[in-house]
């Protein structure tokens, strides 16, 4: 779809005059973050059909209790190994020192040198690590920053939702392809281990400038309950169809007990109800954006009516992420609107509640059957290595592979948890993070090479169990976005802005301040302001990808 | 005559008629202040109520990050995140806080930043002013435009991490303070206060065989101590408060101040919306009793700071308003 510019097209100033507009909608209270959206996570499809992705050789080294499926289902473990398998016999470092950027979005721990956890990754790892940690929501600015200085480290992760990436990426970062295509992978058994679905992503003409971090369907948004609290109240089926939805938020909800039934009004979950495509429809190549379709109006239309019927806490429109979990936990809410990642996280932050328990909605139809849930992209973002590595790529790469060794090896069990006596104590085979080591092993190193995810918590068979359960009730009809690993230009300038606006409309309208008709001048709106170029760039790509 | 007539005949008729008035008692003359009469008693219940209303505005949040930082964490959970009043002192966040080590580092790098930065720039904004103030001094115009010039116009994020980059400051404390060394605005400030001072004084200081030096450090600037103060007030807050640039300046962690340590704890994942929330948000917040004493922390250099420097604050504003 887009010619490669060379590394002179690729200037300074170019890619500063994207950035401004990356920065002016950062400005705006981080429309960015649409801008990730699966299409935008990077890919440049009309190569991919001419590029060979990595071989995917799962790593069998360890067996779980239930094993994952193609889906995009994590396996699942209910107790970690006994003996874990020391998977790499040396270290992978070449005892210089190994600068890298990514982003966080923990607290931030101590330096290197009141560390022990970073002192020993470095031990492990034969190098030293430096690694540069910037807040998320920060981090498309810093990363836009540190390009046009000409200031990249060996390895970076590329900011979500960043400018030009194909271009950035031939211009910045070494060329990975000879290293990793095909069964060249092999050298690297734990990026071979990174399911294929994840490396189109990572993938600009037909070439591999980048690593994937994976995530296979965690960052899919599902509808939460809070099933303890409905239990106590007797409520223990799912709802069959909307109005059966809406009839038990308005049982639950008790205003004046300081108690709704949503954190939000879950017009993602509404529209997955009505079968709204995931982003985009596609129909014998030509896209249909979910905002065009007239399901989107009805999606509204009942959104509207879940915050005219008070089953919504009033403050929903001027909360943020981080209330919406607090309402949730606080059980001033019973379903809340979170990823299957938070699914374990909801467990850890309740510890001390007594007999809390969640589950999630499977996702009925608007009038009963089936809906559609949108599942999430399988990549979160990519990293890449400095084109200036020369003959240190490889080690960069084998570092990688190191710190994306899977679960139930010694190398996973060190990264995530630490060392035992210091960082967690032994529960059985379970590791627990002990208080005092905590802060310090939340060093953004996810963020630079990851094993693929699974689903474990530690003492909580049954919770991994019914999150796996959930899983494959609900994703075998559950719809991947078709412009999924695809690149569009004007989406990731402009797709950002162009959602804040519909978002505005939208929000307008399920509070009752626009009628449902505003939406069809809004969706115009968002098409001349961009919208069919973006649509017709990702056709575009999307025809390639098919070649 | 006839006036008296008429009076006597007014006066008998009265007296047939009916009583006479008694004369009206002495009208009870008012207080007043400053010649305006004060309010009456409804007035004040209703500025009471308003005020008090105002102050408890103000008031009650801190209460409540207050509160929230010493309650316990379940009692905050089970409040939805934020509650008025404590159900029992529990300083778990603080030590929690406080053990890591990370955030008194970072409140050491922010006092060094506060107090390095504000000296050094009360010493280059007093001398830029000084100049400035004097008529005729040499490129003074060209000078002053470029300052109002720094007011319209930022240079930028890019730019100004290039500047910082090529002067090789990446990664050092200083980047927090020499790009934000003088600020036009407190510049105009002062340049003002030292123009209403007598040039008569000066002259006399001059002909006493005091250079420009002297006159500066011996007369003008014991003469705006209350400009100095808040202009110095104005320097601390903002290097205080101060955080992208060491976000983008500075790459080692260890090294970040207070207000971008607090950062990663309070604002990283609280600007996302539903369709966001995949991704961005890979693991949950601190506990919000966490956040709330990582605010605590941040605002108690600047509250105590804030009433020994009111007494100037009025008098320094005003100058600079109004002389400007």
């Amino acid at each position: 779809m887009h010619e490669f510019a060379t590394e002179k097209e690729f200037s300074r100033r170019n890619f500063g005059r994207g950035s401004l507009g990356v920065l002016a909608l950062a400005a705006l209270g981080g429309p960015l973050l649409s801008a990730c959206s699966p299409g935008a996570s990077g890919g440049g499809a009309a190569a991919q059909a001419k590029g060979t992705l990595p071989d995917f050789i799962r790593y069998e080294g360890v067996t779980p209790d239930l094993k994952g499926t193609d889906l995009g289902i994590p396996d699942v473990f209910y107790r970690y190994p006994a003996q874990p398998v020391k998977a790499l016999g040396q270290a992978p470092g070449d005892g210089k020192a190994i600068t890298s950027m990514v982003q966080t979005s923990s607290p931030i721990p101590p330096g290197v040198d009141k560390n022990a956890y970073w002192q020993e990754l470095n031990r492990r790892l034969g190098s030293d690590l430096q690694i540069s940690m910037t807040p998320a929501t920060d981090y498309p600015s810093k990363f836009a920053t540190v390009v046009a200085g000409d200031s990249l480290p060996d390895i970076f992760q590329v900011a979500r939702g960043a400018n030009s990436v194909p271009q950035l990426l031939q211009a910045k970062a070494a060329n990975l392809t000879k290293h990793l295509s095909g069964g060249a992978i092999k050298d690297y058994p734990f990026l071979a281990n990174i399911p294929s679905e994840s490396w189109s992503a990572a993938m600009f003409g037909g070439e591999i400038f980048a690593i994937p971090i994976p995530r296979g369907v965690l960052q899919s948004t599902i509808q939460y309950r809070r099933e303890d609290l409905l239990a106590a109240k007797g409520i223990t089926a799912q709802p069959t169809s909307f109005q059966e939805y809406l009839s038990l938020c308005k049982e639950l909800s008790n205003p004046k007990g300081n108690t709704w039934a949503l954190t939000q009004v879950p017009i993602n979950f509404i529209a997955q109800t009505l079968n709204v495509p995931n982003g985009w429809r596609e129909e014998g190549g030509k896209l249909t954006s979910k905002d065009e379709t007239p399901e989107m109006k009805e999606a509204l239309e009942a959104g509207r009516k879940m915050f005219a019927d008070g089953v919504v806490n009033p403050d929903a429109f001027a909360a943020n992420a981080g209330q919406f979990k607090q309402w949730f936990l606080a059980g001033t809410a019973y379903f809340t609107g979170d990823s299957y990642s938070a699914w374990p996280a909801y467990y850890q932050q309740a510890a001390g509640q007594e007999g809390f328990k969640i589950s999630a909605l499977d996702v009925p139809g608007f009038d009963g059957g089936k809906g559609s849930l949108w599942i999430g992209s399988p990549t979160h973002s990519v990293v890449a290595f400095n084109k200036g590595a020369g003959d240190r790529l490889e080690t960069f790469l084998h570092v990688a592979n190191w710190l994306a060794a899977p679960f139930g090896t010694e190398e996973y069990l060190f990264r995530k948890y630490g060392v035992e006596g210091v960082h967690y104590a032994l529960s059985g085979t379970d590791p627990v993070p002990l208080d005092s080591g905590v802060g310090q092993t939340q060093l953004g190193q996810q963020y630079l090479a990851d094993a693929p995810t699974v689903l474990y918590l530690p003492g909580e068979e049954d919770v991994v169990k019914a999150q796996y359960e959930q899983m494959n009730r609900v994703l075998p009809d559950g719809t991947a976005s078709p412009v999924e690993g695809l690149y569009s230009e004007t989406e990731v300038r402009k797709g950002g802005q162009l959602e804040k606006k519909l978002r505005s409309v939208r929000d307008d309208i399920l509070q009752g301040r626009q009628a449902v008709t505003a939406w069809d001048d809004a969706v115009k709106d968002w098409r001349s302001g961009g919208g069919d170029k973006i649509r017709a760039e990702l056709e575009e790509a999307l025809a390639a990808s098919k070649a | 005559m006839t006036t008296t007539q008429y009076s006597t005949s007014q006066a008998s008729s009265g007296a047939s008629g009916r009583k006479t008035k008694a004369p009206p008692p002495p009208r009870r003359r008012r207080r007043t202040v400053n010649g305006v009469e004060p309010p009456g008693l409804i007035m004040r219940a209703i500025k009471g109520v308003v005020l008090t209303a105002a102050c408890a505005a103000v008031v009650l949040p801190f209460l409540g990050i207050l509160s929230t930082s010493i309650s316990s964490p379940e009692h905050v959970t089970r409040n939805g995140g934020f509650v008025i009043l404590p159900d029992t002192l529990n300083f778990g966040a603080y030590q929690s806080i406080l053990s890591g080590g990370v955030v008194t580092q970072a409140l050491a790098v922010s006092g060094f930043v506060t107090i390095a930065g504000t000296l050094l720039s009360l010493f280059v904004t007093s001398l830029l002013g000084y100049a400035l103030a004097r008529p005729g001094a040499f490129g003074m115009k060209a000078m002053l435009l470029l300052v109002l010039f720094s007011l319209l116009f930022s240079p930028g994020m890019i730019p100004s991490y290039l500047v910082v980059k090529e002067v090789g400051l990446i990664d050092s404390l200083w980047a927090l303070i020499v790009p934000s060394l003088v600020s036009g605005f407190n510049v105009i400030v002062i340049r003002a206060f030292f123009s209403q001072i007598p040039s008569e004084l000066l002259e006399s200081a001059r002909i006493d065989g005091a250079g420009e030096w002297q006159i500066f450090s011996r007369i003008c600037l014991p003469l705006s101590k209350a400009v100095l103060a808040v202009i110095g007030l104005f320097y601390a807050v903002s290097y205080w408060n101060a955080f992208f640039n060491a976000l983008l300046y500075l790459n080692d962690s260890a090294k970040w101040p207070l207000q971008l340590v607090l950062r990663t704890y309070v604002v990283n994942n609280a600007q996302l919306d539903q369709g966001d929330l995949s991704g961005v948000m890979e693991s949950m917040p601190p506990q919000p009793s966490i956040q709330m004493a990582i605010l605590v922390l941040s605002l108690v250099p600047i509250l105590i700071v804030y009433p020994f420097l009111q007494k100037h604050f009025a008098k320094g504003v005003l100058t600079g308003a109004v002389k400007g």
